[in-house]
């Protein structure tokens, strides 16, 4: 990514903190919108680099290192931008490709997830917003999985 | 014989009112706050000892919370006790380090004495040694070499004014909550190096930490720098190890050690440390002579062997650094969306505020940025490849102004998370992934806002 600078200018000093909101309920509501929007943007390119690493992650290391952490930062973020169960699996594929050794039933388990993930995007990027799986057997059997 | 209510000093048999405070002693009414010189309010009891109290007050002219040590009564006429206060006020005024606690202030309350100064919220080293020896573990190396050095630029402080502390030792040293800045506490020990000496009164300290001259007290003009270089070693020594050089059995077979026994050697506790053993050697030497004068030596001294620890230089202005009029807030993450989320939750959080925000991608990028310019306010996320969360702040720690950070750190392996290594580092603020923007707006708003108060507290900062 590299240095990402900007400078925010004005004159103001702060003069309270954490004692009331910081924000309004709009301008939360507009930066979450941001944020799932460009969490969008950059969707694909993520799943791409996890199809990559999970094609290759069976026989090669560094490849299911990659996947895990992949998957662990699809788990952090995507819950954190309001994709909670695109987060959940996620933690699904950071939890498979974790495994030593990492087994064909760890590696069925990651394909799962990011097949699952294909489809969450594309249809989260046709609804421009978060969706729900609860009624997606697929997700239940692979969270139950790692439970 | 019941200590008082208000301000929990011991009272005298058949006393209806306190010596210190004047509140009603028994079952009376909660009284009012003390009030020490019409300007200190008394919150709470941060301590006892022997001789007083420590009291967590707030200035009431200045709104800030101080660390107020008050002289017992009965020991304000004791011209010891006394001109021991008075000589930790003094010693204090004349020195200007941010690694030794600050005085504000000493005066007369009632018929005791008082000394305000610098109140430092943190922990005691010595209960984060034990925290980690509790845990199997010592303080990181890097970690470790940073506080000592802290340590040795507080006590070269110290000694350019002319004034030996005597009684370094763990729980004499703390790590600043937020920053993980390393401040010298208690100088009730320390004298001038050209005041003349009673005999009577050279053998103080510490066992465990004691140098052989202060021991033997028979030539008190010996007592100097090197003999702070002897406590720090065996702080050193305890900080990397958990325990100090000496530490068994009873207090005279402490001190016959320390007089005539050869220190084990580091690393005969840490065999991956062999490389300090000639410097904790050399500091731990019986003959004062032969030990480094003074803690800039030792620093040079260890400076010289870590030669292979991969230190980061400072390259940047510290005038231009301290003059920066923004806040100066760095984003590491190596998930760039997660970056955005918090650039955009600075932006929530901090509305109107001139902003200077970095957002690096690892490790070593947010060093190489904070070694140009120290950031006010650090989101940290703590799994990263190559350099994870820790050992980026040990690093960052290390550098010039590095203690001046609030940090923020942000997981989504909370559970897993050794916040006790952390301590060691001063942070206190964590979020678990996935975190709600505005709970992490709040937090931020808070970690923000203890930055401006540091920042104000050293002058670094200039209001628009």
């Amino acid at each position: 990514m590299g240095l990402i600078q900007a400078r925010l200018e004005s004159g103001l000093i702060p003069h309270r903190w954490g004692s009331e909101a910081v924000c309004s309920k709009v301008q939360l509501d507009e930066a979450r919108a941001s944020l799932q929007m460009r969490f969008l943007v950059v969707a694909p390119r993520r799943l791409d680099a996890l199809r990559v690493a999970l094609r290759t992650a069976p026989g090669d290391e560094l490849a299911r290192r990659d996947l895990q952490r992949l998957g662990h930062q699809l788990h952090g973020t995507a819950a954190t931008v309001g994709f909670g169960d695109l987060g959940l699996l996620g933690g699904v594929v950071e939890r498979a490709a974790a495994a030593s050794p990492y087994g064909d039933d760890h590696h069925a388990r990651a394909a799962a997830a990011v097949e699952l993930i294909g489809e969450y995007l594309a249809r989260a990027r046709g609804e421009l917003s978060p969706i729900s799986l609860s009624d997606d057997p697929r997700f239940v059997a692979l969270l139950c999985a790692v439970q | 014989m019941k200590p008082c209510a208000t301000c929990g000093i011991q009272a005298g048999d058949g006393a209806t009112r306190c010596r210190l405070c004047e509140s009603p002693l028994g079952d009376a009414p909660a009284p009012a706050p003390m009030l020490v010189e019409g300007r200190y309010e008394v919150q709470s009891t941060l301590g006892r000892g022997q001789q007083g109290m420590v009291y967590l007050a707030r200035d009431l002219g200045l709104g800030r919370l101080v660390a107020l040590k008050v002289l017992h009564p009965a020991h304000a006429g004791i011209s010891t006790a006394a001109s021991r206060l008075q000589r930790e006020a003094a010693a204090l005024a004349a020195v200007r380090s941010d690694h030794v606690a600050q005085v504000y202030a000493f005066g007369a309350h009632r018929d005791t004495f008082f000394l305000a100064m610098e109140y430092v919220e943190g922990r005691n080293l010595d209960a984060l040694v034990a925290e980690h020896a509790a845990h199997r573990e010592f303080i990181p190396t890097h970690r470790g070499l940073t506080i000592l050095r802290e340590l040795a630029d507080g006590l070269t402080s110290l000694h350019t004014a002319g004034i030996v502390h005597r009684d370094v030792k763990p729980s004499n040293v703390m790590i600043e909550q937020g920053t993980g800045r390393t401040v010298l506490l208690d100088l009730g020990l320390a004298r001038s190096l050209v005041e003349p000496v009673d005999p009577r009164l050279s053998f103080v300290g510490t066992p465990a930490y004691m140098a052989p001259e202060t021991i033997l007290g028979e030539d008190a003009s010996q007592i100097a720098g090197h003999t702070d270089v002897y406590s720090l070693a065996c702080t050193a020594f305890e900080l990397f190890t958990g325990e100090p050089p000496f530490s068994f059995g009873t207090i005279p077979e402490t001190l016959a050690h320390q007089m005539w026994d050869a220190p084990p050697r580091l690393s005969s506790r840490r065999p991956e440390l062999a490389f300090l053993d000639p410097v904790i050697e050399r500091a731990l030497c019986k003959d004062p002579n032969a030990r480094y004068q003074t803690c800039a030596e030792l620093i040079a001294a260890v400076d010289g062997v870590c030669a292979e620890w991969p230190r980061l230089q400072w390259s940047g202005d510290v005038d231009t650094l301290t003059e920066a009029p923004s806040l100066r807030l760095m984003v590491i993450d190596d998930d760039e969306v997660f970056s955005e989320f918090a650039a955009g939750a600075c932006a929530l959080a901090l509305p109107g505020i001139a902003l200077d925000l970095v957002c690096a991608s690892s490790g070593l990028e947010a060093l190489q940025s904070a070694a140009l310019s120290r950031p006010d306010v650090v989101v940290l996320d703590y799994d990263m490849p190559l350099l994870d969360g820790l050992a980026t702040l040990s690093y960052l720690r290390a550098m010039p102004g590095g203690h001046g950070s609030q940090v923020m750190l942000v997981s989504s392996n909370m559970r897993h998370l050794p916040k006790w290594r952390f301590a060691a580092m001063g942070v206190t603020d964590f979020l678990e992934k996935p975190v709600d923007l505005e709970e992490f707006a709040d937090t931020l708003g808070d970690v923000a806002g203890r930055a401006f108060a540091h920042r104000s507290r050293f002058e670094r900062a200039r209001p628009p």
